[in-house]
């Protein structure tokens, strides 16, 4: 920390997140990341004369079900503009966006604060617009290389209001939403591979009214860097503010790029004014209306989304708040304990069934290195295994092996207790038997237990064990052999 | 507003356009007859229409999200003045001001 008075950071985070649809969002070309560059491209994108778009019901429908996730409002009639700038990745010469009618308004993001608490981050707008191409620069050479295939992919910008006061709350913010589009399906909230990519816009409040000039921060590529960036500048701009007296009235704002070798921001440009990108309504392209319809039906839709379901899960379930995380960390796995928890009874036991998953099942997934979906046990049969135990049927150690057989093959496990009589043996009169052998085999075992060798007794039962192939009840059978024993 | 010389350079550098003083000179009086023109044609009665804007359509009426043809990447990196690799290449756009 530096030795100047420490400001309050306040961070509004701009937000562009590709929509999971087939085609891009002004014509019918497919977008897939890591495709071979200029593969990917029509006369739209291109910007040929005569082109002219013609707008994706999918991409909207996509940017809506996200905006109603966030608890926007969704426009009764929206609209498209041109934004128009000069930049080799856009060869239209101008973008298509939304300017005064923005398809979604006034969201919010409910995160946690620094010191736990519920906070929410309220969203100012969310609009549907086209992706530029990308470009690389060569190392210290004179050309820039430019691929279009992600040109015309559709983007939800997510503008967030100024509410963000920590890179913890930054870091937790994107967190939030990555979670959120995950459930959703609506986009793949990928940072590396660019399908969500954010730029804090970051200053500095000092206590009697002086501020930094707002700084963008681009180039962010996850969301560890977004929480470096943030803490960078905040120190760089406390700087700037007390050695060089740079505030917001004296100094435009303007645009840096994170360095991730160097951990710093770099400066890049001076930002252009609003008025600069002459946005006027894209002649090309009708306005839309949104019937209310259509926004209740999508609405209706929505999945339970992860913050209620960890809470459902803490509250309902009696979960811990850890294995609440754990479980609704990937809407895969969350729907597929769902499915196990859902017996033919009503729920099963919560918390075994979670056991079994973040014990064994997850377990095996690390081991093997696949997903939940290349797992041949279904959630039912799980359930299965949780319901032979609950009623007392096997024991816990078949229960395990079990376990492991039906992960690879899938069968149920009901069906096969059934079939090789693994049921857990819990008849008195087999027990005694059983432990009456095991004295025999072990005589001296027993001589030694009677002249007070504690020890002794573990090698009697586990031949009792033994002479019940592994299935006998445990407790039955300490009862009887305490009983025998005398 | 004001058709000045001044709004003539914004304009010429926002389009990437290099005007010569002569030429500035020259066509901010063409500029302006061309507002006055507009003008004119902003003071018609038009009703509640928004004449920048068209009426609007239903969400049925939009383009179904299924895969169309894409163009061939050589006839169209064949228009560009280079290319290599299969990526345009254009003179170094990135320019980074290390300052502070």
């Amino acid at each position: 920390m530096s030795e100047h008075s420490a400001g309050r950071v306040l961070v509004g985070m701009e937000v562009h997140l590709q929509l999971k649809t087939n085609t891009k969002c002004f014509s019918p070309t497919p977008y897939r990341y890591g495709a071979e560059p200029n593969t990917l491209i029509d006369p739209v994108v291109m910007g040929l004369p005569g082109a002219l778009p013609v707008l994706n019901r999918e991409a909207v429908r996509l940017a809506i079900r996200t905006g109603l996730a966030l608890g926007c409002e969704v426009a009764e009639v929206t609209k498209w503009d041109r934004k128009n700038y000069f930049y080799p990745d856009l060869p239209k010469g101008y973008q298509i966006s939304q300017y005064d009618q923005p398809l979604c308004i006034d969201g919010a993001i409910e995160i946690d604060d620094d010191d736990g608490n519920p906070k929410r981050v309220r969203i100012r707008r969310a609009h549907l617009e086209e992706d530029t191409g990308k470009s690389t620069h060569d190392e210290g050479g004179a050309a820039s290389r430019v691929d279009l295939n992600r040109a015309g992919a559709p983007l939800l910008e997510i503008v967030s209001e100024p509410d963000i006061a920590s890179a913890g709350e930054a870091m937790r913010y994107l967190d939030a939403l990555r979670e959120i589009v995950a459930y959703l399906g609506t986009s793949d909230g990928n940072m590396q591979e660019g399908n969500l990519r954010c730029e804090p816009n970051i200053n500095v409040l000092f206590d009697g009214g002086g501020k930094t000039p707002i700084v963008e921060v681009k180039n962010l590529n996850s969301v560890r860097n977004v929480g470096l960036a943030i803490e960078y500048e905040t120190e760089r701009q406390t700087r700037a503010y007390h050695e060089r007296g740079q505030t917001m009235e004296n100094t435009p704002r303007s645009t840096r790029g994170w360095d991730d070798d160097k951990g710093v921001t770099v400066h890049q440009r001076f930002k252009e004014s609003e008025d600069d990108y002459r946005y006027f309504p894209e002649p090309d392209l009708p306005p839309v209306t949104i019937t209310r319809d259509f926004v209740e039906a999508e609405r209706e839709a929505l999945p339970e989304l992860p913050r209620a379901r960890r809470a459902r899960y803490r509250e309902a379930l009696g979960l811990s708040e850890y294995d609440a995380g754990v479980l609704t960390a990937e809407p895969a796995l969350s729907a597929w304990y769902e499915q196990a928890l859902a017996g033919p009874e009503g729920t099963r036991d919560a918390k075994a069934v979670a056991n079994w998953i973040q014990g064994e099942l997850l377990r095996y997934l690390n081991d093997q290195k696949i997903d939940l979906a290349a797992v041949a046990l279904t959630p039912e049969g799980l359930g299965e295994l949780v319901d032979l135990r609950a009623a007392g049927s096997i024991n816990s150690r078949t229960a395990k092996d079990l376990f492991r057989e039906v992960i690879e093959s899938g069968a149920s496990p009901a069906a096969l207790v059934a079939e090789r009589r693994l049921g857990q043996v819990s008849d008195r009169g087999a027990v005694e038997a059983a432990v009456r052998a095991a004295m025999e085999a072990q005589a001296k075992a027993v001589e030694a237990f009677r002249a007070g060798n504690e020890k002794a007794r573990g090698r009697i039962f586990g031949e009792a064990m033994k002479q019940l192939s592994g299935r006998g009840d445990p407790q039955l059978v300490n009862e009887v052999l305490s009983e025998l024993l005398g | 507003m004001e058709i000045d010389e001044g709004l003539v350079r914004k304009i010429a550098e926002l389009a990437r356009l290099e005007l010569t003083e002569e030429e500035v000179h020259e066509i901010a009086p063409q500029l302006r007859r061309i507002f006055e023109h507009v003008d004119r044609i902003q003071q018609l009665e038009v009703g509640d229409a928004d004449p920048a804007t068209q009426d609007p359509i239903d969400l049925d009426a939009l383009r179904a999200d299924d895969a169309g043809e894409t163009l061939d990447p050589d006839s169209v990196l064949r228009n560009a003045p280079a290319h290599d690799d299969g990526f345009f290449v254009v003179p170094r756009f990135f320019d980074e001001e290390v300052e502070d």
